[in-house]
C-alpha cells in the first residue's frame, strides 16, 4: 500500500512538475512573441516615421467653395472657390508621433496671414487630425479648433485623411447641430478689461 | 405700564425697541428681541449666501479694438459710397476709373423696404482686418477720414470668411423656426469665451435675429452667472460691439445685454428680452476675395496708395 501510495504521489508531484512547466514554457513563448511585437515598435522608434498616404515635401490644394450672399445684407449670390495648400513639411521621429503639416489659405490676412499648422498622427492607416495652431499661437486640439478655426478643419477632422486637390463646399461642412465644447480653454496671459458701459 | 408716548425709538423688522430701558423685565424684553434679530440676520445670510458664492463674473477683451466706420447703405441718403463728393467720386477723380458709376449701379436700391441693404459686413471685416485710415490729401485731393473709410470698406465687399454658428433668416415673419432661434446661446457664449477671451480676437455677429442682418464686430463682454439649484447656469452677458458711425476716428462702441440659461449637453435657452433679441449668426473674416459683388474699380493697389497702407 504504501508503495503504491508512493507511487501516487510521485506520479502527482511529476505531473504538476511538467504542468508548471509547460505553463512556464507557454508563459516565455508569449512574452517573447511580445517583446517581438514591442522591438519591432521600438525599433522604428528611433527611425523617422514613413507612411504610404504622404511624405515630408508632399503639397496639395484644396478649394473651398463660398457664398457671400450667407454674409452679405442684399443676400445676393457670390460664390468663389478659396484654395488653402497643404504642405507635408516634417515627419515624426517615432510610429506613434505626429506629422506637420502647414496650410495657407490664398488671400488671407491678420492672424490668419501665417497660416495653419496641423498635426496629424497616423491610425488605422489613416491620418487623424490631433492639433492645430494658427500662425505662431498655442496649439489646440483638433476637435476644439475644428470648431472655431475653420470649415477646412472640420473636413480634415471627419475625414481620416485630407482629400488632395479636391474642392468642398463651405456650407457641406457646417455642422449646425452640434454643441459648443464643454470646456473653454485658459488664456496664458489675462484678458484686458472690457470698456466702460456706454451711456 | 408706561406709555410710548415720544419716547424715541428705532424699529426693526421684530418691532420697536424702546431706548429708555429702565427695569429687568425690560431688559429682557430687549434681549429676547436682540436675539431674535440675530437669528434672523443669520438665517438671512444663510439664505443668501449659496446663491451669492454660486455667482462668477468674467470678462475678456481683445488685444485691438475694430475701428468705427459707416456702413454705407445701398439706398440714397446722402451719405453713400456713391454719393457726389463722397469716397467713390474723390476716389476715381485720383485714380480715374469709374468706381462712383459702377457703385451707382450695382449696390443701389430704391426700395425702401431694403433701407438696412450696404457695407455692415464689409466695413465689420475691414474694422478688423485693416488697419484703421486716417485722412489724407492725395494730389490735391482731400480724402476725410469717412472717403479713406468707405474705399477701404469697398475693398471687403466680399471677405473670405469662416462661418462660425447661427442659421441666417431669410423670412421676415419668421419668428419660430430654429433658425430664428439661434444662435445659439451655448454658441454665443462660447465664441465669445473663445474668441475675445482666450484668443483676444474680435468675431462678427448679425445682432437681428429676424431677416434683417446688421453685421458688427463684437470685441468685449462682462459676463455674469449663477448656478441655479437644479444645475442649469443662469447668465447675463454685456457684449459690446464697434459702432458703425460716420465721422468717427478710433473705436465708439455700443453694448447690447443677453441673458440665457445653459444647461450642459444642451445649446441653452434665451430668457427674458433675449428670446427676441439676440444675434442671428456668427462669422469671422480671414481676408478678402474679388467677386462679381466687388467694386472692380476699387484696387487693393489704389486704396493703399491712397491710405498709405497695407489693407
Amino acid at each position: 500500500m504504501r508503495t503504491n501510495a508512493s507511487r501516487v504521489i510521485v506520479g502527482i508531484v511529476v505531473f504538476a512538475v511538467a504542468l508548471g512547466g509547460g505553463l512556464m514554457l507557454l508563459h516565455s513563448s508569449s512574452s517573447n512573441s511580445s517583446k517581438g511585437k514591442r522591438d519591432d515598435g521600438g525599433h522604428t522608434a528611433t527611425a523617422p516615421a514613413t507612411s504610404e498616404i504622404w511624405k515630408v515635401g508632399d503639397s496639395w490644394i484644396m478649394k473651398v467653395r463660398q457664398d457671400s450672399g450667407a454674409i452679405t445684407p442684399s443676400g445676393d449670390r457670390s460664390v468663389a472657390t478659396v484654395p488653402f495648400h497643404f504642405e507635408v513639411v516634417s515627419a515624426p521621429s517615432n510610429a506613434t508621433g505626429a506629422w506637420h503639416v502647414h496650410a495657407t489659405q490664398e488671400g488671407a490676412e491678420g492672424p490668419f496671414a501665417k497660416g495653419w499648422n496641423l498635426w496629424y498622427v497616423e491610425k488605422d492607416d489613416a491620418m487623424v487630425l490631433k492639433r492645430v495652431s494658427v500662425g505662431d499661437e498655442k496649439p489646440l486640439e483638433a476637435e476644439l479648433a475644428a470648431i472655431v478655426l475653420g470649415p477646412q478643419f472640420p473636413y480634415e477632422v471627419r475625414y481620416d485623411a485630407p482629400p488632395k486637390n479636391g474642392t468642398v463646399d463651405a456650407a457641406d461642412l457646417l455642422k449646425q447641430s452640434q454643441l459648443p465644447p464643454s470646456s473653454v480653454p485658459t488664456g496664458t496671459a489675462p484678458s484686458a478689461m472690457p470698456p466702460a458701459a456706454p451711456n | 405700564m408706561r406709555a410710548l408716548g415720544t419716547t424715541p425709538v428705532w424699529t426693526t423688522g421684530l418691532g420697536q425697541v424702546r431706548t429708555d430701558i429702565t427695569d429687568d423685565k425690560d431688559l429682557k424684553m430687549l434681549k429676547r428681541r436682540l436675539a431674535g434679530l440675530v437669528v434672523a440676520m443669520v438665517a438671512s445670510m444663510v439664505l443668501v449666501l449659496p446663491t451669492a458664492a454660486n455667482a462668477a463674473t468674467e470678462y475678456g477683451s481683445t488685444s485691438k479694438w475694430p475701428w468705427s466706420g459707416y456702413w454705407w447703405p445701398m439706398l440714397e441718403n446722402g451719405y453713400n459710397l456713391y454719393t457726389n463728393n463722397g469716397p467713390l467720386q474723390k476716389y476715381d477723380q485720383y485714380a480715374g476709373t469709374t468706381a462712383q458709376a459702377w457703385e451707382k449701379s450695382n449696390h443701389y436700391t430704391k426700395d425702401s423696404a431694403n433701407s438696412w441693404w450696404g457695407h455692415c459686413h464689409a466695413w465689420a471685416s475691414a474694422a478688423i482686418l485693416a488697419p484703421e485710415p486716417k485722412a489724407v490729401t492725395k494730389n490735391g485731393i482731400n480724402f476725410t477720414v469717412n472717403d479713406v473709410k468707405g474705399i477701404t470698406t469697398a475693398l471687403y465687399y466680399e471677405p473670405t470668411f469662416t462661418w462660425l454658428s447661427g442659421v441666417r433668416v431669410d423670412d421676415a415673419n419668421d419668428t419660430s423656426s430654429a433658425a430664428y432661434k439661434d444662435i445659439a446661446p451655448a454658441w454665443m457664449d462660447y465664441l465669445l469665451r473663445y474668441y475675445v477671451r482666450y484668443y483676444k480676437y474680435p468675431f462678427i455677429m448679425d445682432l437681428n435675429a429676424n431677416s434683417e442682418v446688421w453685421n458688427f464686430p463684437v470685441f468685449a463682454y462682462n459676463r455674469t452667472s449663477t448656478t441655479l439649484s437644479d444645475g442649469r447656469e443662469q447668465v447675463t452677458n454685456y457684449v459690446w460691439y464697434a459702432s458703425p458711425d460716420y465721422s468717427v476716428t478710433g473705436t465708439r462702441y455700443k453694448m447690447k445685454t443677453y441673458t440665457y440659461t445653459l444647461k450642459a449637453g444642451t445649446l441653452g435657452t434665451w430668457t427674458g428680452n433675449s428670446v427676441n433679441d439676440h444675434p442671428d449668426f456668427a462669422w469671422v473674416p480671414t481676408g478678402k476675395r474679388v467677386g462679381s459683388g466687388t467694386n472692380p474699380q476699387v484696387t487693393e493697389k489704389n486704396v493703399e496708395a491712397i491710405t498709405g497702407l497695407d489693407v
